[in-house]
């Protein structure tokens, strides 16, 4: 017996593809493991966090492939996607911290 | 100025021979001179989805070892006389042709046809080196599944790494009705990941089994599959051909000519 209930919440099977899929190729395209991206992600929120203000929860760091300007054919990049909430008040902060 | 172009997937038993045969069929129906080499040493399958195994006295490790001529090798298409296959080799091994071989062989082909349809192995081994290495352009097959996606991804790296100079993707097996309730990915979805130009898409229909039963391509025939890899050549001749929307597949239309198909 299926309850409605259940009806109602079971996750399509295509969106557990596509996000198992995101996941999986995130690592296989590095060509590391889902834990290095997390370390990076988390020195990227420590550095760009003492500068603004910014949204930790949301930060995704990502590879992707793009065209190369020295050869031809694509090179992995890292592309780190992180919102920022208020750039001036940190900058204001930032300069009083002592060098 | 011909063509060579590499069928490949990476993942097994997504479609790279039935795309072959009908890519290298539709070209041949275009008007085309057209070569298949089935590049699976050891596992011959070309042959006979092309209904053309009873014809074979010489294989492509014969052409290359100098046991024949290239003339003597190639097989005539039943029915278009400018489609020739080289079938592959089923006694021998993949160890038993180097990329060097294939180049050599691939360039001799150039000549005489317009478009070289390299039918690639499963896996990334040598029997994959063997069919890039002298390929120009590339039609990745996939099928809307995980592990398929994940392994077409993988060859993408590997065809960028060896700098072809086109890559485009085929997603095979897409079943509408599936896509409409959430159950499958869809065309969008696999897009969206492998950020690759898609040539072509081709739905999941019982008439590609029963063309392969008989032997016969059915590029160009009624219904969506025949279509879909029609469009697929003209597009690889540089023609902007719409896609076929594969919803529509529950529609009145389609009801009306699977009737007329049966009667």
């Amino acid at each position: 017996m299926i309850h409605i209930a259940e009806l109602f919440t079971r996750k399509n099977s295509g969106d557990i593809a596509r996000q198992r899929l995101k996941l999986l190729l995130i690592a296989d395209r590095a060509g590391c493991s889902p834990e290095l991206l997390e370390m990076i992600r988390n020195d990227f929120l420590r550095s760009i966090s003492r500068y603004l203000e910014i949204e930790a929860g949301d930060i995704t760091v990502c590879v992707v492939r793009t065209p190369s300007e020295t050869i031809s054919g694509k090179l992995p990049a890292i592309c780190a996607t992180i919102p920022v909430l208020d750039l001036r008040s940190h900058l204001q902060h930032d300069i009083r911290l002592p060098l | 100025m011909s063509e060579v172009i590499v069928v490949t997937s990476g993942k097994g038993g997504v479609g790279k021979t039935t795309t072959s045969a009908n890519v290298g069929t539709g070209l041949a129906m275009l008007g085309k001179r057209v070569v298949l080499i089935d590049t699976d040493i050891g596992l011959r399958n070309l042959d006979v989805v092309m209904g053309l195994e009873n014809r074979i006295i010489y294989n492509l490790v014969d052409v290359i070892e100098g046991n024949c001529r290239m003339k003597q090798a190639l097989i005539r298409d039943k029915r278009y006389p400018d489609l020739f296959l080289l079938p592959s080799a089923q006694t021998r091994d993949k160890s038993s042709v180097t990329p060097g071989q294939m180049i050599k062989l691939v360039e001799n082909l150039r000549e005489e046809f317009d478009y070289i349809l390299l039918d690639c192995p499963a896996g990334i081994e040598q029997g994959f080196r063997n069919a890039i290495a002298g390929a120009d352009r590339a039609l990745i097959v996939t099928t809307p599944e995980v592990s398929a996606i994940r392994d077409a991804d993988r060859i993408i790296g590997l065809l960028e790494a060896d700098e072809l100079r086109r890559i485009d993707l085929i997603i095979n097996r897409i079943r509408s009705d599936m896509v409409r309730r959430g159950d499958m990915m869809s065309v969008d979805d696999v897009m969206d990941i492998l950020s690759i130009p898609v040539i072509g898409t081709v739905p999941d229909d019982e008439d590609i089994v029963i063309s392969t039963n008989q032997g016969e391509p059915l590029v160009g025939m009624n219904g969506y599959a025949g279509q879909a890899y029609l469009n697929i050549c003209k597009r690889i001749l540089g023609e902007s051909v719409p896609f076929i929307n594969l919803d529509s597949s529950s529609g009145l239309w389609s009801k009306i000519s699977c009737l007329l198909k049966r009667a």
